[in-house]
């Protein structure tokens, strides 16, 4: 049997486990830093669009312990904007200079002897606000009447671009029917335990800079950051710190920070630490994109879906910053979902607010997609009378027709939709969800169900953020083409022995170690513990690409396919080495329980003995025989640029998610609540189910926050609604529902080990699922739920319109 | 989040905390459980020059259950009533209310004095003592004084106590000893503040007639309110629910209900006469079903 067909071994547990729970975690704040080590606290605006009319140091420096005060007049002296993805996007400084656009946007940096002293430096700061008018709203700010963001760029609509695929004019002009709904996805965020956290030193000797800093990736990101600090790309070193305490995204965008605070460093000559606070991160950290949109199905009478017409007015706040407009993306790409949807005409705008400025959002337009589509097909069920599965059913792909080529590119690898959701109803008519719900109604209670079967892409290609730019601009002479995703892992037996793997994940408590360790115990015949696994990134010295990070759920499929190659590649070298001590055909031997073994024979050699030889007494083996160290990599297959019809295929993989939410509402305070939830979801080959399911655990309840909870809510004036864990809310396990988390997978033919990702998951499908619900729940009043969060006030308002 | 700087006083008996408040007056805040002070100093929404610890003073915590009242001392932390057997027999109302408090984290450390001289719209403890009847004993240097709830708390975050005032204890007029309690509460999630919040004591007499009834409604009025109109309009009658149901609604758009951003004032005022008709309905069953026993 090939190890390929062996399964993973397993622990109980995570080998990081017993380092995290006794508080061994290495955080970034944990580091130890230079004497002399000036902290840093942030000045931020109290307004949400005003001009700068000056900043008023005097009281500030005169503190005892204030060493400085920066503005972005000081610090532009070093540090320049930071390169947008679409040319000629208004600057963007990660501080404000003559204007602030968002509450919370950084006006000055105080570097003070402690945190304490830097908070009363900002305290004291006197900063002259002239007020403007504020726009919040997605729409009202494309309108041309809008208060401009940005004078000089003449609009707050910052990028738009049109997508045709198939041919859409003809399957509207034929369709039986047109169904369509307009949709409100509102703007939330992941909230990590653990805020952004920077420490940066300037190195004047090389002209290069040292930043300590919890940065998830990708990497992309890191040129982005050494040209706007003006130094070569080599010049700047990151140090992920070994420990992140959660991420999902958010972290990606801690990379403005740390080219304010290495600025800093360089402006005081002295190292910097800068630690946010929550009251910052709530502030001014990112959040996912808020949405509206317009989206129609050109339909026939059997409820298929022909062609999707889409019209998108994306949120990226007071600043579009690298990497978007990359929000809207996944929308284009996998705009068919699980359906056999052959055309489409699709328009995205990326529009400026006074609102905090977005970035990456576990999902990253997957929620806010998920929600158009799935909310369409329940309401072309409801508009043909046809079942809410039976609709999905009828345009689902089948099995045989995988590998699929999208009509946007997207080559989906695997799947069976079909039989995945039949799975997902076995479990929900085994648990008696029917039953439940028709007992809660007769005693009078508001109960619902509902459902969304969603397709989960990951490991994305970086050739998708191009789709930006149009084909013209992308053929342009001396335009770069990108395309790919790819990563290092190496591999070693050391002199004892004993395997030892690194990799670079900036990973953020998934579990990464564990997982690697399994795949390579697996090559070896060995238990998981017997592998020890360095996960930790330092740009000088751990292999990096551009894509290197963790997000778009690629872990398992890139880095894990790196270290599978890895590991292979370092057995075939002990084999080599091994078939020459042993006098054995490389053949005949088989690596089984960490020992190599010549086949019908009692001939063997312990990884202790081989690592032995060749360290001991490397001068009598041969001289073609290579050490026991393997570095790797791995690029994901078919993932190549767009081309001139912007097809793409946007990712290495695809998964699938069957969901289904069970939600009663209280009638009298139309107070929401998930009773029961079921997830039965593709993630091709599990490596660790423990780790699967928590990360879906843990995405289900994060979809729950984004459906009934969690807002980043602003007023008309630009004012935060929800600036502390008061106001914006996330659920807690009182509010996490009975969950059954299951699998249907179908193996990928594409990546090495048939994995797919999974990180992502019903955080992109729970929102639409319980949207569903809540429609079935409140089945007489005959709502169709476009708008979230559902809140108690906005039920009633839909009841009470009803009635 | 790290506060302004502050100068701390740390007093070990009430003698010694008298003469903090009186030394510092209008400079001071009075720490105790810290779960409301500590996080807005944090924000820097107050800056207090000093903070007066009183955490020391074991005097002030207790529980005292006598046959007509209760006696509670200021720094008794929340923790201790949801703990308390007697109180729980004696007082559910309050025992109930507790328990809706925050999260357990919170109840161990927040202070019946606390809650009390914070007067957050919505919260529980003064809604319950409202409900019930109760009179705050301050005292200072220069006296001691007593007050009843209803004059105490004069609205949201706003009580009558004076600079140089602690709270001692707070008296309880106890309800019959067959009382049944209701005490509803509609928030976001488990533990958050209240959007709307009723709490209803009832007694019946020897002829199975409504004889005691005690009504508090909170969240979104100011201070909690004594629905004493609508107790009147009840008590000794029917029982009709048209008639309560109808009571209920002319009662409650009589009070003034503050809408804000997340709910608007139409939205608190439909959920407070929901939860109040819920309350009303568990309590009547209830002392009828504790009466026919």
């Amino acid at each position: 049997m090939s190890s390929g067909d062996r399964p993973f071994p397993q622990i109980e547990g995570r080998l990081e486990d017993a380092r995290l729970l006794f508080g061994r975690g290495r955080y970034v704040d944990d580091l130890p830093v230079a004497t002399g080590t000036l902290h840093a606290a942030f000045a931020r605006s109290s307004h949400g669009h005003a001009k700068i009319a000056g900043v008023d140091k005097s009281a500030a420096l005169a503190i005892d312990g204030v060493v400085a005060v920066f503005t972005a007049a000081d610090l532009a002296a070093v540090l320049d904007p930071f390169p947008s993805i679409v040319r000629g996007a208004p600057e963007y400084r990660g501080i404000a200079a003559d204007k602030a656009r968002y509450v919370g946007e950084p006006v000055a940096i105080v570097l003070a002897r402690d945190r304490y002293v830097a908070e009363d430096g900002v305290s004291a700061l006197d900063i002259a606000y002239e007020a403007l008018p504020a726009v919040t709203d997605v729409d009202a700010a494309a309108q041309s009447t809008a208060p401009l963001l940005h004078e000089s760029f003449g609009t707050n609509v910052v990028w738009k671009n049109q997508y045709r695929y198939g041919d859409p004019e003809t399957a509207f002009r034929n369709a039986d029917r047109i169904v369509g709904i307009d949709l409100k996805f509102p703007k939330y965020n992941s909230t990590p335990l653990e805020t952004y956290g920077v420490i940066a030193e300037y190195l004047p000797e090389t002209d290069g800079y040292v930043i300590h800093g919890n940065f998830q990736g990708p990497f992309s990101l890191m040129p982005v950051l050494a040209r706007a600090l003006r130094v070569p790309d080599s010049r700047v070193r990151v140090i992920v710190p070994q420990d992140i305490g959660g991420s999902f995204g958010n972290k990606a965008m801690v990379y403005p920070y740390m080219g304010l605070i290495a600025a800093c460093a360089r402006l005081a000559k002295r190292p910097v630490k800068w630690i946010e606070d929550r009251a910052e991160h709530l502030l001014g950290s990112a959040s996912g994109t808020d949405r509206n949109s317009r989206i129609e199905a050109a339909i026939s009478n059997d409820g298929r879906v022909h062609a999707i017409r889409m019209d998108i007015r994306e949120n990226v706040g007071a600043y579009l910053r690298a990497p978007e407009p990359s929000c809207v993306m996944r929308s284009l790409t996998t705009f068919s979902g699980p359906y056999r949807i052959e055309s489409g005409a699709i328009e995205a705008a990326c529009v400026l607010t006074n609102t905090l400025p977005t970035g990456l959002n576990r999902g990253y337009g997957g929620q806010q997609y998920m929600f158009s589509l799935e909310r369409l097909m329940d309401a072309i069920a409801r508009e043909t009378g046809i079942d809410r599965l039976d609709v999905r059913r009828r345009n689902f792909l089948k099995v045989a027709e995988f590998p699929y080529l999208t009509t946007t590119g997207s080559y989906y690898d695997s799947g069976d939709y079909e039989n995945c959701l039949g799975h997902a109803l076995e479990h929900l008519r085994n648990e008696g969800w029917e039953r439940t719900r028709n007992r809660l109604r007769a005693e009078g209670r508001l109960v619902g169900i509902g459902v969304a079967t969603c397709v989960h892409s990951a490991a994305s290609n970086i050739g998708y953020v191009t789709l930006a730019l149009s084909p013209e601009e992308r053929a342009r002479k001396g335009y770069n083409t990108k395309s790919g995703t790819n990563d290092f892992a190496q591999i070693a037996l050391d002199p004892s022995g004993r395997l030892r793997v690194q990799i670079g994940t900036a990973g953020a408590g998934q579990g990464h170690a564990t997982a690697v360790a399994q795949i390579v115990a697996r090559e070896f015949g060995l238990g998981v513990r017997d592998v020890d696994v360095i996960d930790r990134i330092d740009t000088e010295t751990t292999p990096w690409t551009i894509t290197t990070g963790t997000y778009a759920s690629r872990f398992s499929v890139v880095v894990g396919g790196a270290v599978q190659r890895a590991a292979v590649r370092l057995a075939g070298h002990l084999r080599d080495i091994a078939s020459y001590l042993l006098n054995a055909p490389t053949d005949q031997l088989d690596i089984v329980d960490g020992v190599i073994k010549v086949r019908n024979s009692n001939r063997s050699l312990s990884l202790r003995q081989l690592a032995g030889a060749t360290q001991w007494n490397r001068g009598d083996l041969p001289d073609d025989l290579v050490q026991l160290h393997v570095s790797e990599s791995y690029g994901a297959s078919n993932l190549r640029s767009p081309d001139s019809e912007n097809r793409v295929n946007a990712a290495a993989t695809y998964g699938f998610m069957a969901d289904f939410a069970m939600v009663e509402i209280d009638p009298i305070t139309f107070v929401p609540r998930v009773l029961k939830y079921i997830a039965v979801h593709d993630v091709g080959v599990p490596i660790n189910s423990q780790l699967i399911r928590g990360q879906i655990a843990g995405g289900i309840v994060h979809g729950i926050g984004g459906a009934l909870y969690e807002h980043l809510d602003y007023d008309e004036n630009g004012q935060m609604m929800s600036a502390s864990f008061m106001d914006y809310l996330c659920p807690t396990a009182s509010e996490a529902p009975e969950m059954v988390i299951d699998h249907f997978d179908t193996r990928s033919p594409f990546t090495a080990l048939g994995v797919k990702g999974c990180g992502e998951n019903s955080a992109m499908s729970a929102p639409a699922a319980i949207a569903s619900a809540v429609d079935d729940a409140l089945a007489t009043f005959k709502t169709l739920i476009s708008e979230l969060p559902i809140t108690p006030p906005a039920i009633w308002r839909h009841v009470a319109g009803a009635q | 989040m790290k506060p302004a700087p502050f100068k701390y006083v740390e007093v070990a008996d009430e003698d010694a905390l008298a003469a903090a408040l009186a030394e510092y007056g209008d400079e001071a805040s009075l720490l105790a459980g810290g779960q409301s002070l500590v996080p807005m100093m944090n924000f820097r929404v107050v800056s207090p020059e000093v903070i007066i610890d009183l955490n020391r003073i074991d005097a002030l915590s207790y529980i005292d259950c006598r046959e007509d009242t209760l006696r509670i001392g200021a720094l008794t932390r929340h923790a201790m009533l949801e703990d308390s057997d007697a109180l729980s027999r004696r007082c559910p109302l309050l025992s109930k209310a507790v328990g809706n408090v925050a999260h357990r984290a919170v109840r161990n450390r927040g202070t019946t004095g606390g809650t009390l001289a914070l007067a957050y719209p919505g919260a529980e403890i003064p809604l319950a003592l409202m409900t019930l009847g109760a009179d705050i004993v301050l005292r200072s240097q220069r006296e001691e004084r007593r007050v009843g709830i209803g004059d105490f708390i004069l609205g949201s975050l706003d009580t009558a106590l004076a600079e140089d005032e602690y709270i001692r204890h707070v008296e309880v007029e106890l309800p019959p000893p067959d009382s049944i309690v209701s005490f509803v509460e509609t928030s976001r999630r488990h533990g958050d503040f209240a959007i709307a919040v009723a709490a209803v004591v009832a007694a019946r007499n020897d002829d199975g007639q409504l004889s005691f009834l005690h009504i508090g409604v909170s969240g979104g009025v100011g201070a909690p309110v004594r629905v004493t109109k609508l107790e009147q309009m009840i008590v000794g009658s029917d029982l009709d629910d048209q008639v309560i149901a109808e009571g209920i609604h002319e009662t409650i758009s009589e009070i003034e209900v503050f809408g804000d951003h997340h709910y608007p004032e139409d939205f608190r005022r439909h959920v407070i006469q929901g939860v109040l008709r819920r309350a009303l309905n568990e309590a009547i069953v209830g002392s009828e079903r504790r009466h026919v026993q």
